[in-house]
């Protein structure tokens, strides 16, 4: 039997190997979704672990007793984790205030020395940077460091009883290689914010922690992930081990913290992990079915054409095990033969598109993964052949042994068609509920519509075909008239009209997808870049930064300095501080940011205020009369309050702190070096207290030598400072630490208080807000836009000049920004160097899109193209398998046609119309079946991760235009291509009939 | 095995067209002996094609009875005509060449011709060399049917009916298309077939020099049995009904509604038209 049909097989080789050939691209497409998948997962993983940030790639255990630090130093092992092992006291001695002495394992290796040298034995320090600068620490210096203690009654860290000061060298000065590397990961060290000690601590080596006596010492356990400790395959096993460590850690260890981001980190790319596993299969299966369908074609015509054959085995009386082989068997066998060709040819084509896509091919190598895909398409296909030749292992022997063919049943029945109905409809339906989710079968609404509508057209064509070629016949249109009747009377003209209709369909759905996440991918990269091109810079001081910006573009038209200040903590959410004069020149705004324009939004943020007290001089000098000092009668003896002058150069730069000097009873001048020869703008006088036991002055400012202190509203104090009175007789101002703070301000009034901010959600009433020093203050929201460019949806925003000229501490700028516009010249970068600025970062619009272009479902969406312009070339070959098939019996008709008298001009229209009325109709049809599937859950695809901002809601019509209109070519020159064949054949046959 | 009788009792087919029922078969009687050679001769449409396929058990009488052998096919299932295809009736199609896979060997054909057979116990399958000797057509059996003349080609169809090595065998239209001495085998073929295996023969034919070589020609008219050949003489059949169809010749001369007496003696039966003294002769009715 096996014989015979591998005869049958031999015989009939162009029908064979079309059949293998579907068959291969039905097994392929069934296992290019899950490989494809498997790709993706290992492209998500990478990408989220590259864009974690240091928390999340951390976990860390804190104690601060020893034993409990050794237990957890046991338990804490993660599989591809680093363990860091620290250790922090802390200390005074260094300057006002504590300070911590921090041994870290392997810190060298992380620091980079700006002066001297790196640890190398005990009783060795290394200094931050800022902190050297301010200390004017170098190396060999060394300093004094008494352990110290935490005093809850005086919210103070004080000397440990009975401890000596330890005298340590100082060998170097350092900054962090990568403030953001894992290794630091869930440290208090170099994080963006206001500056505390702990944020640039003393370093020193291990061995020197324990040559202090000290009680009090804070131990950390800290595992980082390696390279290549987070990936799919690691995924399962990691998270096991993280949640039995965790358990381990936080039940048994009570004494103890443990910290861990971790899960964000996989809640991250399991959503990116499930959104990819949305978007993939709504093309994947369509095209499996559209493979399983027009092998379905092939077999059916090519059963047709063996049905002699068949008769003649029926009439020999064979058997049902029998028949089925010789009518089955052969197509079976083509199938199965094809399946392994698939499975590897599936493989090799995810592997050449994962290299083009996603940049990797990890993940595309051969496996078993996807075998029961295969599986499944392999037996749709066997089942796709049976059904086709049913009718053939059905019928009556004399049937099939007819020489003229009988007008056979219908392909498929109404019932097929209410089926198709009512499955479209309970998928849009469980998709549109309240909850319904893109899971299921709702993953089958595109191609159940495109499917469903293209079906129930397909009745139409026919009788409508017919009308149209009677309509034709009677104007004397022969050859248009034959073509049309071609399309009615031939049952195979509905099927071709259905595979072109769905496949037109799902062109045009996958390039509306792929045309709205396009357009979504560039909003959400506008919006979160900012501005066309987003320069970062390394540390430098807010007024140095606005100084230099307004320098290189003086006009307003291309440059705008931006503060980044993260949220967390206090903070709600993230903040920028921006020059808002130039905001709506050089930010991106959109009109879905609400109805506050960008100028309006800046004049809000920025409304007038007294323009600053500038000093040009070198000595400061201050009539001050202290009218009267009261200070807590418990207060230990250490002096009196002192006062201060600060300014800040006028072209931006740390402060400039005068010394005015201790504040004693009576009136008289005080004098500070200021430096300001070049221009100083007057920040205010500070009031330093020897300690927070309370204390209380009255003080009035008669004179501040260069400086007009005659209008009062120039002036406010802060929470510790409160003006009385002014004019005429100079400041007269309380001041108190009211027993808890250790300075109180005399401010100039040359910013508005409360500070104006806009936010995209609701601030609460009295909202204080940190500024650029990382001082609260009161602010009021002047604005709610429901988006803020770099921001996104949710942000806060206030003036950065303003900010610099509130800020009575430090302002250097952990993230300091340029935004530029487009009308920014080519030498900017060249412009800000000169300015002393050092560019760290230079992200564009287009970056941030090809960012955003590799997440989930961006690469998911691609899949779609590719399904896509699958279903094309099947449609173009179901064409010409059609022409072929058809070729005999019309030719037949059209040879007696020009017997009958019928022109060849006539005959070669008809040939050629024969399948071009079938394009012709299924365009249309197409076309409204992809705008129906969109219809149907365009809005429910997930073709962005972040669903904050709103995709389009509709794709642009010439996205889907452009397409179709080539599709619908390729189909009408493929059916015009065979149609001229046809007709040549006809000229041919009627020459050779004349012979 | 030996040969099947056959025996049709008010045979009546009627296929339904579009244009309206077309009566193919009028009652049909007809009695065949077993390891009889028979020719169903007759004009095109005259219903042969259609007894032969209700032979074969490809259809149904829409009334009356068939009967091969010791079956009534009416009364079969369609799962026991196509075993009795596989095993007792064997059936060569008009056209050679559609009795056989074009792309298999004649030792192919024969196989699958004798599958059902094969499987049938109690059933002792000749060799399919020796059934190509039969034939006539020694050591062709890896021959395929497109490499054959005419006349091999329906030698090898003939193979392939009496592969299963059937009780009746049913021939459409053996000789069509062939020359004298093709023809000459064909027939050869198969009353070597009807020697040797004592194989009840139905042939239809337009030829009558088949009928003649043959030995017993049936004449199909009208969906009935119009007259039959006998060793040489023709003779009119009384059909089940009492009806006689008269020969084509002399339906000229007497058209239908013509009044006959019928005489009957000595043996004779006599049919005087318009009676004795043929007043009536050739008189219609109104």
């Amino acid at each position: 039997m096996i014989a015979l049909v591998l005869s049958m097989i031999v015989a009939r080789r162009v029908q064979a190997l079309t059949v293998a050939l579907l068959s291969v691209l039905a097994v392929a497409a069934a296992v290019g979704a899950p490989v494809y998948l498997r790709a993706v997962d290992r492209a998500v993983v990478a990408t989220e672990v590259d864009r974690a940030t240091a928390d999340e790639l951390t976990v860390a255990f804190t104690s601060s007793d020893e034993r409990t630090v050794e237990l957890a130093a046991a338990l804490l092992r993660l599989p591809g984790f680093t363990t860091i092992h620290a250790a922090r006291i802390p200390v005074l001695g260094t300057q006002p205030g504590v300070s911590w002495l921090v041994a870290q394992q392997e810190v060298c290796a992380h620091l980079a020395m700006t002066a001297g040298r790196c640890l190398m034995g005990p009783s060795e320090v290394i200094v931050g940077s800022r902190t050297a600068q301010r200390l004017e620490l170098r190396p060999g210096a060394t300093i004094d460091v008494t352990p110290a203690t935490y005093d809850p009654q005086s919210n103070s860290y004080v000397p440990e009883p009975g401890r000596t000061p330890a005298t340590l060298s100082v060998v170097g000065v350092y900054r962090p290689v990568d403030p953001r590397e894992p290794y630091w990961g869930r440290s208090p060290h170099f994080r963006p914010g206001p500056a505390d000690p702990l944020n640039e601590p003393f370093f020193t080596a291990p061995p020197t922690l324990p040559l202090i006596p000290h009680g009090f010492e804070i131990r950390v356990i800290s595992a980082v992930a390696e390279p290549g400790a987070i990936t799919v395959d690691r995924l399962g096993p990691l998270r096991t081990s993280l949640t039995e460590v965790a358990g381990q850690l936080r039940v048994g260890l009570e004494d103890g913290s443990f910290g861990s981001d971790l899960d964000t980190l996989f809640g991250r790319i399991d959503r990116g992990r499930e959104l990819a596993r949305q978007v993939v299969p709504i093309a994947a299966v369509p095209m499996v079915v559209l493979c399983w369908f027009v092998l379905f074609l092939a077999v059916a015509y090519g059963t047709h054409a063996r049905r002699h054959e068949l008769g003649l085995v029926a009439l020999r009386g064979a058997r049902a095990p029998v028949r089925w082989w010789l009518t089955a068997g052969e197509s079976a066998l083509v199938i199965l033969a094809g399946a392994p060709v698939g499975y590897l040819l599936g493989h090799a084509c995810v592997r050449v598109a994962a290299a083009l896509r996603l940049d990797s091919t990890d993940g595309t190598g051969l496996s078993l993964g996807p075998f029961w895909y295969a599986a499944i398409a392999v037996a749709g296909a066997l089942l796709a052949g049976t059904l086709a030749q049913r009718q053939a292992l059905a019928s009556p022997v004399v049937e099939l042994l007819r020489r003229v063919p009988g007008p056979g049943a219908a392909w498929r029945s109404v019932a097929f068609d209410v089926a198709a109905v009512v499955v479209t409809a309970v998928a849009i339906v469980q998709l549109r509920t309240p909850g319904g989710q893109l899971a299921g079968v709702s993953l089958l609404v595109p191609a159940l519509v495109a499917a469903t509508l293209a079906v129930v057209l397909s009745r139409l064509l026919r009788p409508l075909a017919g009308r149209f070629g009677r309509y034709a016949l009677r104007r004397g249109r022969l050859g248009t008239a034959l073509g049309a009747l071609q399309l009615a009377r031939h049952p195979g003209s509905q099927r071709l009209f259905v595979l072109l209709s769905v496949v037109l369909a799902g062109l045009g759905f996958a390039a509306g997808a792929t045309d709205v996440a396009g357009r979504a991918i560039v909003d959400r990269a506008l919006v979160s870049t900012g501005a066309p091109r987003v320069i970062s810079l390394s540390t430098v001081d807010s007024g140095r930064l606005l100084h230099a910006v307004r320098r290189i573009d003086p006009d307003g038209r291309f440059a705008m300095a931006v503060a980044v200040l993260p949220g967390g903590g206090a903070e709600p959410a993230p903040r920028l501080a921006v020059d808002t004069a130039r905001l709506a020149a050089v930010a991106e705004w959109r009109p879905d940011f609400g109805s506050v324009g960008p100028a309006d939004l800046a004049a809000r943020l920025h409304p007038p205020a007294p323009e600053p007290l500038l000093v040009e001089a070198a000595t400061l000098a201050v009539d001050l009369a202290v009218l009267s000092a009261t200070v807590d009668v418990d207060a230990p003896a250490e002096g009196p309050p002192r006062a201060y002058a600060v300014l800040r150069p006028v072209a931006g730069g740390p402060p400039v702190v005068g010394v005015l000097g201790d504040l004693v009873p009576g009136r008289r001048t005080y004098r500070a070096d200021v430096a300001c020869a070049s221009g100083c703008r007057l920040t205010g006088l500070e009031i330093r207290y020897p300690s927070t036991a309370w204390h209380h002055l009255e003080l009035q400012v008669h004179d501040i030598s260069t400086v007009d202190i005659s209008d009062a509203d120039r002036w406010r104090g802060d929470s510790g400072a409160l003006l009385a009175s002014g004019g005429g007789v100079g400041l007269r101002f309380s001041a108190s630490n009211l027993g808890r703070y250790l300075t109180s301000w005399l401010l100039v009034a040359d910013s508005p208080s409360p500070v104006p901010v806009a936010a995209t959600f609701e601030l609460p009433r009295s909202f204080k807000i940190g500024g650029l020093d990382g001082v609260t203050r009161t602010s009021t929201q002047v604005g709610q836009p429901e988006l803020l460019p770099g921001l996104g949806n949710r942000g806060i925003v206030m003036d950065l000049e303003y900010a610099d000229r509130a800020a009575v501490g430090g302002t250097a700028l952990a993230e300091p920004q340029v935004w530029l516009g487009r009308q920014a010249p080519a030498d900017v970068l060249d412009r800000l160097a000169a300015e002393g600025l050092v560019v760290v970062g230079d992200l564009r619009v287009e970056d941030r899109q090809a960012a955003l272009d590799r997440d989930a479902p961006a690469v998911a969406l691609w899949f779609h193209l590719v399904a896509a312009g699958f279903g094309v070339m099947l449609a173009l070959g179901g064409i010409a398998l059609v022409a072929v098939v058809d070729r005999a019996h019309r030719l037949a008709d059209l040879r007696a046609l020009r017997a009958q008298g019928l022109s060849r001009r006539t005959v070669g229209t008809a040939a050629r119309w024969g399948q071009l009325s079938v394009v012709a109709a299924a365009v249309p049809c197409g076309v409204v079946a992809a705008l129906a599937a969109w219809a149907a859950v365009g809005d429910a695809l997930p073709l962005v991760e972040d669903a904050a901002l709103a995709a389009p809601e509709w794709p642009a019509a010439l996205a889907m235009a452009g397409p179709w209109a080539a599709a619908a070519v390729g189909f009408a020159v493929v059916a015009t291509a065979a149609g001229a064949v046809l007709a040549r054949a006809a000229g041919r046959s009627e020459k050779e009939g004349r012979r | 095995m030996s040969g099947l009788a056959v025996a049709c009792r008010r045979v009546v087919h009627i296929y339904r067209a579009e244009a309206g029922d077309v009566v193919a078969l009028a009652g049909v009687d007809l009695t065949i002996s077993p390891g009889e050679m028979l020719a169903l001769v007759g004009p095109s449409g005259s219903g042969k094609s259609t007894l032969v396929a209700l032979l074969a058990g490809l259809m149904r009488p829409s009334a009356g009875r068939v009967h091969v052998g010791t079956y009534d096919l009416g009364k079969l299932s369609d799962a026991e005509i196509s075993r009795l295809r596989g095993t007792e009736i064997g059936v060569v199609l008009q056209g050679a060449t559609r009795n056989l896979l074009p792309y298999a060997s004649l030792h192919r054909n024969i196989w699958l011709a004798q599958r059902r057979a094969a499987r049938t116990s109690g059933i002792a399958l000749d060799d399919p060399d020796r059934i190509l000797d039969l034939v006539g057509l020694p050591g062709l059996g890896r021959s395929r049917i497109g490499a054959l003349p005419p006349g091999a080609q329906q030698r090898a169809a003939l193979a392939v009916g009496i592969a299963a090595g059937p009780g009746l065998l049913l021939v459409d239209e053996p000789t069509s298309q062939l020359d004298l001495a093709g023809r000459d085998e064909v027939l050869h073929a198969i009353e070597t077939v009807n020697a040797e295996r004592g194989t009840t023969v139905v042939v239809v034919t337009h030829d009558a020099e088949v009928g003649a070589r043959l030995g017993r020609a049936v004449t199909i008219r009208d969906g009935r049995v119009g007259a039959e050949g006998r060793g040489g003489q023709d003779f009119a059949v009384v059909a089940g009904d009492g009806t006689v169809q008269l020969p084509p010749d002399v339906l000229g001369d007497f058209p239908p509604g013509t009044l006959f007496t019928v005489d009957h003696a000595d043996g004779a039966v006599t049919l005087v038209a318009g009676g004795s003294d043929g007043t009536l002769a050739g008189h219609v009715p109104d």
